[in-house]
């Protein structure tokens, strides 16, 4: 697998890739990136790495055409955050979004994944920890329009609230315009359960130890996106310090 | 010093009604207590007392383990101590794997972390042994998990964390026949192994006919109301509680079972309601 690292600071990236098998990973370093990507009969994996802790706009469109894409975002920053993402998928093509975002700030995020044509596939996950002072505001829409038959959506986001946040809203939208579809969401959204932090310290796991155990079950990595990238070392190094300013 | 758990003239209150009204136990390494009772007259709650739920408020009365004050101990330092609950409705963990929970478990009890290789050695070892799934490690604690295989998990951590007194509460309830078996027998191996002291909550014959208690006590609205040893056992098994309430002029607590109303569900078919 080819990778290709970006860095973007006050920069707009286009792609364009064709009939490749590759990871890019890009740091978003700057206040605000412009990403736009066509990327046709192609197995990649597209990584965005929030860098630095000032406030960052991220624009993102996407037309993926036939072929495999997983799109990864780790936003573990103190960022002030605002994110809209377009993903229309074109062609058959199989499109997973893996969102993770750590709330320490003010978090603006829509995301519309669109199946355009028949027998193309998007499943979304949004895993979010909302710490004291937070404020999350995320709308993630999936819409199948009129003809994409056997056109499968499924969304999941699942939240976790540690603390006093400012402002929680989450809002998982359908929209589909044809008939023979598959199509899904589901969302969940609680405080750290007493009995579960009971349960996680009477095997003698302290209770710091137990919730960073539990915030970390929403955030860390998942094995088989990034196993073989050495980016795994440096988010599972970023959550750790976060877990230990914000938790202890 | 003693080694031994002791618990002294114990009161405890949930929600301020009084649960316990003065119990007193001693358990020993290689003891087995059985402890019985109808449901509802404060097994569970002893148990959980001596782990130290923040629900079960003690009122008076004493808990010591080692020479050390119990109830002076946060609920990881009692586990830190050697005292482990395997708790009759083990709690679902989505997210959290088996082995990152047995990890931390294992590393709050180090002074550096087990090594990886250790750690997958032991712990298959025991997933062989209980004759769990291979993938047990990379699923999520008790997630999708069937009443057995919650239960053989709670063996299993038991396995792992080697506690020196093991209260084990119901943990034979969900399990088949072979199952019990298989359980029973590694509760003793490891007994045996790691000089444990055990005491276990069961309403089974099958399962203390394998354990063999060597002390059982039975437990009556929040008292130990009779104590003795296998015997007693086999006799409650053969012929209930009723001759002990005669016998002592007592009435059990009736437990109170909480009403359950149903809110409905916005996926009910319209369908259905019609017909």
């Amino acid at each position: 697998m080819d990778r290709i690292y970006h860095t973007l600071e006050k920069d707009r990236l286009k792609l364009d890739i064709c009939d490749k098998d590759m990871a890019i990973i890009i740091y978003l370093d700057g206040e605000k990136a412009d990403i736009s990507y066509q990327i046709k009969n192609s197995r990649v994996k597209l990584i965005y790495i929030l860098k630095n802790d000032h406030r960052i706009t991220l624009n993102e469109e996407g037309l993926v055409f036939g072929g495999e894409v997983t799109s990864c975002l780790f936003d573990l920053t103190k960022a002030e955050t605002s994110i809209k993402s377009v993903i229309k998928i074109h062609d058959g093509a199989r499109f997973k979004m893996i969102n993770k975002y750590l709330v320490l700030n003010n978090k603006d995020i829509a995301i519309d994944c669109i199946n355009m044509t028949e027998d193309t596939e998007v499943n979304i996950d949004n895993s979010a920890v909302i710490m004291d002072g937070g404020y999350l505001d995320l709308v993630c829409t999936g819409k199948i329009i009129k003809n994409a038959k056997r056109a499968v959506s499924h969304q999941k986001s699942r939240s976790l609230v540690y603390g006093v946040p400012k402002h929680v809203d989450i809002r998982p939208i359908l929209l589909i315009e044809e008939s023979d579809v598959e199509a899904s969401h589901a969302l969940s959204s609680g405080t750290i359960d007493d009995d579960v932090l009971y349960y996680l310290n009477s095997r003698g796991i302290t209770k710091t130890d137990a919730l960073r155990l539990l915030i970390d079950s929403y955030l860390k990595c998942d094995e088989e996106i990034i196993q073989d990238l050495d980016e795994k070392d440096n988010i599972t190094a970023l959550l750790k310090r976060r877990l230990e300013e914000n938790v202890g | 010093m003693s080694n031994a758990l002791k618990i002294q003239d114990l009161h405890v209150n949930v929600e301020d009604k009084e649960i316990l009204k003065g119990v007193t136990l001693e358990v020993k390494e290689g003891e087995v207590h059985a402890l019985m009772g109808p449901n509802g007259n404060g097994k569970s709650t002893l148990l959980q007392t001596i782990m130290g739920h923040p629900k079960y408020v003690v009122t008076k009365g004493s808990i010591t383990f080692k020479g050390r004050d119990v109830l002076k101990m946060t609920v990881d330092e009692r586990a830190k101590a050697g005292l482990f609950l395997g708790m009759q409705n083990p709690q679902e963990i989505s997210g959290v794997t088996n082995s990152d929970f047995l990890k931390a478990a294992i590393n709050a009890r180090r002074e550096t972390p087990i090594s990886l290789f250790s750690f997958y050695k032991e712990m298959e070892g025991n997933i062989k042994r209980l004759k769990m799934k291979d993938d047990l490690a990379h699923r999520f604690v008790n997630d999708g998990f069937s009443g057995g295989e919650k239960k053989r998990n709670e063996i299993l951590q038991m396995m792992v964390l080697k506690p020196q007194i093991a209260m084990l509460d119901e943990i034979d309830s969900g399990l088949d026949v072979d199952a019990i078996r298989l359980v029973a027998d590694s509760i003793l191996e490891t007994m045996e192994k790691e000089k444990m002291g055990l005491i276990i909550v069961s309403h089974y014959d099958r399962f203390f006919s394998i354990i063999k208690p060597t002390h059982a006590h039975v437990i009556v609205d929040g008292k130990i109301v009779v104590e003795g040893d296998n015997e007693l056992v086999e006799k409650i098994d053969t012929d209930g509680y009723d001759w002990l309430y005669q016998q002592l002029k007592i009435h059990p607590r009736i437990e109170e079972k909480p009403l359950v109303f149903s809110l409905g569900t916005c996926a009910l078919n319209p369908r259905s309601q019609n017909g």
